[in-house]
């Protein structure tokens, strides 16, 4: 990678980062009165208390980032791509990474907000992992592949050990491509979150008290059709990459 | 000291290679001795590049790469479970058809094989990539910039920067899969000079499907067919006498 390219990245990513926290941590105090929207007390409490339990999922989302990116290195590189064990977990992985961003955005808003009881943590944290972990994977996976097998070869032909291989090389020459992986994947998330906050709000001013929410049975229907059409085209998939 | 230099430094018995359910070599025998060069010749998909890559265990690598006979180097089983592949492949260094520098500096190309043997000291290492850079007949034309990225050389001087870099890992066997098959017709006879002079340290392994060239090169030749070893001899026997018709129509350029 050239020098120049290498900091305009960082310098892209660290303004990113900086806004993206001087949005979420002030964004939190000007709350809806200023916008001229309705504002009770229970409703920017209970808003408040969303906003934590978002900002808790900020390390459960860089973390799973990480992961994913160890486990598609070690997919690609430690596994044969022929053998049982990749074949498993990379037709699980092309599965999961397949459901559209809504159908886990929609799993997180009702466990987000209307079911946040004590122990929801671990079902919040699963729904980032769920949004995050497969494509990241995928995406790293793909770029992993897209490093020249050349480059390798004359790696190990020099006696480079295989992690040698990985650190001096392969990581290096798929770094943006991994980077932008990740950021689509991350777009993804916050747009997710961005969603929940907006239906929360809307919701919490449109229901009287007493009301309960609930989902409608056509909804549920396309919920329903839309997973089973995701989960059909990835076996598809998976049938023509692998067979 | 005679029975020193005769004792082959490879020897290969029955080999057969298959990848997946193909067979790609053929019941290959033969002896590399050291300090020889020892040239493959044969036409595209005899399977020279299949062999040697079973001589440095790159073929490890291809998880459909199965083979039968003997492999020995230095009369030990290359293929032992307690011998790695990495320490094999250091010790017996190759030269792709296409060079391949790395994304770094002419000088971090060289080290990077000097380091990867464990060798951290920096005079120590400014040695070294001098030393491996004369030897591939580089040094004159770097010295200046060797700190400036390897992109800017020509395809040529590549080359010789990966032979370079071979040689900065202190190899025993240096085998060349056809070096100059991609580049300028200027820069092979420098390459094949290179060879000449390697020769009194390394023992070299030359693939090449120019037959001219092999009989330049070589000391002891071996021509390859549909994955069969069909002869091999002294360069000069398989070129002036060949003893079987194919190998005779081959080096008269009739196959
Ligand atoms: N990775 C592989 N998997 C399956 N078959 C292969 C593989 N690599 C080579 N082959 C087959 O093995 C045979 C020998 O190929 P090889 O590359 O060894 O020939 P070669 O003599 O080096 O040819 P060339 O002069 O074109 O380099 C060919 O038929 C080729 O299709
Ligand atoms: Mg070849």
């Amino acid at each position: 990678m050239k020098r120049a390219e290498l900091i305009f990245q960082s310098i892209a990513l660290i303004t990113l980062a900086v806004a993206f926290i001087l949005f979420w941590n002030f964004g939190k105090g000007v709350s809806f009165a200023e916008n001229g929207l309705p504002s009770g007390p229970t409703v920017t409490d209970s808003y408040v208390v969303l906003q934590e339990n978002l900002n808790r999922m900020i390390p459960i989302l860089l973390g799973s980032i990480l992961l994913s990116v160890a486990i598609a290195f070690y997919l690609e590189e430690y596994l044969a791509r022929t053998g049982w064990k990749y074949q498993i977990i990379a037709r699980q992985i092309i599965i999961l990474a397949s459901i559209p961003s809504l159908l886990y955005g929609l799993l997180g808003l009702y466990f987000f907000v209307f079911q946040s009881k004590k122990g929801s943590f671990f079902i919040h944290a699963l729904t980032v992992v769920l949004l995050v972990m497969p494509r990241t994977i995928q995406s790293t996976q793909m770029a992993i592949r897209s490093v020249d097998i050349s480059i390798r070869e004359a790696a190990f032909a020099l006696g480079a050990k295989r992690w040698r291989v990985i650190i001096d090389h392969v990581f290096p020459h798929a770094f943006s491509v991994i980077m932008s992986g990740i950021f689509t994947v991350i777009s993804r998330a916050l747009a997710i979150a961005a969603l929940i906050i907006v239906v929360y709000v809307w919701t919490k001013h449109t229901l009287q008290s007493g009301d309960t929410f609930y989902i409608p049975g056509s909804a549920i229907v396309l919920l329903l059709s839309s997973l089973l059409s995701s989960v059909l085209s990835s076996f598809l998939e998976a049938k023509t990459n692998w067979d | 000291m005679q029975s020193q230099k005769t004792d082959p430094i490879l020897h290969i018995h029955d080999l057969n290679v298959w990848y997946g359910k193909s067979q790609i070599l053929k019941n290959l025998t033969f002896d590399v001795l050291p300090r020889q060069v020892t040239a493959f010749i044969g036409p595209s998909n005899s399977g020279k590049t299949t062999l040697v890559r079973c001589l440095n265990r790159l073929n490890d690598l291809n998880v459909n790469f199965r083979y039968t006979g003997k492999i020995l180097y230095k009369d030990e089983n290359l293929y032992a479970p307690q011998l790695k592949a990495a320490k094999i492949a250091q010790q017996i260094g190759m030269v792709f058809q296409k060079p391949i520098p790395f994304r770094k500096s002419i000088y971090e190309n060289v080290a990077y094989s000097a380091r990867l043997r464990g060798i951290k000291q920096s005079d120590q290492l400014d040695t070294i990539v001098e030393e491996s850079l004369r030897k591939a007949q580089l040094w004159d034309e770097v010295y200046k910039h060797l700190h400036t990225s390897s992109d800017a050389l020509s395809n040529g001087q590549q080359q010789r920067l990966c032979i370079a870099r071979a040689l900065a890992g202190d190899p025993e066997i240096l085998i060349f899969d056809e070096p100059c098959e991609q580049l300028d017709a200027a820069e092979t006879p420098k390459l094949e000079a290179i060879v000449q002079n390697l020769k009194s340290h390394y023992t070299l392994i030359f693939v090449t499907n120019k037959r001219r060239q092999a009989a330049r090169v070589s000391d002891v030749a071996g021509f390859l067919y549909n994955g069969e070893l069909v002869e091999f001899g002294q360069t000069e026997q398989i070129f002036t006498n060949p003893i079987d018709k194919r190998t005779e129509n081959y080096v008269t350029g009739r196959l």
